[in-house]
């Protein structure tokens, strides 16, 4: 069932490439998926995510965070519109923001990097929301810790106050809301 | 009409590209450099590419377009996060910096 979860996509992208969604790019698409899947759905090593740490391929944050765990999850459609609608808003408005202070003749860029507190522990979660900070002009989130989980996001719109915890909270909330992580973690409130 | 729209939508999309490499010379500082090279250039591809469906509306088109779209979506954060994790980690610009909550209690990153 898993494997053609995950070869479904493929197929799409596959077709998707070709500019043709016609039944027979689908179905080469559908074939060359299910290889792929099938190639790599060996489960790594236990262990194997601490050996790249040791041998320093890996910084130790990420081997503490265990993304390598599989995480259970379930989109929800309506949601997930919300987030990436909220997600749009937020670039456009920060790329005219941005393009302002480039354009202008004394740039008022004061930087700083926040500490953001996140309420979940989910490793999903915090992936969708660093990346769409760090895909935000104007902050790029530099570093995540676990337990308590926070992202370090540098801003070059510093104000005193706590605009950027503010945006990392609202879209942790977003998040949590689309693909509810089924997580013992997950303890924000609805 | 098409035209109009479709024109707008691109010289906004190269506009977004042209501040790229304005703030590239204008902003001073690392960090500062960093934001405004690999941020509205991404909001600029998506508005050239809109452009480019708009002129020409077709689904293969749109399906390849709309994957560029995505995998830059994906791919361009990763990409700006690890080269100022790096910069951070060898202690440039941090100079610039108002307010350092990572600190020092953060050195082992150093390396």
């Amino acid at each position: 069932m898993k494997v053609i979860l995950r070869t479904i996509p493929l197929a799409l992208i596959w077709a998707g490439l070709w500019g043709d969604l016609s039944p027979a790019n689908l179905l080469t698409g559908a074939i060359v998926g299910f290889v792929v899947v099938i190639a790599w759905s060996r489960r790594a090593k236990p262990g194997a995510l601490e050996d790249l740490v040791d041998q320093g391929l890996v910084p130790p944050a990420v081997g503490d965070a265990k993304f390598s765990e599989d995480e259970s999850f379930r989109i929800n459609p309506f949601r997930a519109a919300i987030y990436l609608a909220v997600f749009a808003y937020l670039l456009i408005r920060s790329t005219l923001d941005l393009t302002i202070q480039t354009l202008s003749p004394r740039p008022k860029i004061r930087q700083a990097i926040i500490e953001c507190e996140m309420q979940t522990g989910s490793a999903l979660v915090a992936t969708i929301v660093a990346n769409s900070v760090s895909m935000t002009p104007g902050t790029l989130t530099i570093e995540i810790s676990d337990a308590p989980r926070k992202l370090y996001v540098h801003t070059l719109r510093f104000t005193e106050g706590s605009s950027v915890q503010e945006t990392v909270a609202t879209l942790e909330r977003l998040a949590v809301r689309a693909i509810r992580p089924k997580e013992s973690g997950a303890k924000v409130s609805r | 009409m098409r035209g109009l729209v479709a024109t707008l939508f691109a010289v906004s999309g190269a506009g977004l590209a042209a501040v790229a490499g304005i703030g590239l010379l204008r902003l001073r500082g690392f960090f500062a450099r960093i934001h405004v090279a690999t941020k509205p250039g991404v909001l600029g591809l998506v508005l050239v590419a809109i452009a480019a469906v708009v002129a020409h509306p077709s689904v293969g088109l749109a399906s390849r377009l709309l994957l560029v779209i995505a995998f830059q979506l994906m791919t361009a954060p990763v990409a700006a996060h690890m080269i100022g994790r790096a910069a951070y980690t060898k202690r440039i610009g941090r100079e610039d910096l108002l307010r350092n909550d990572l600190g020092a209690d953060r050195d082992e990153l150093d390396g």
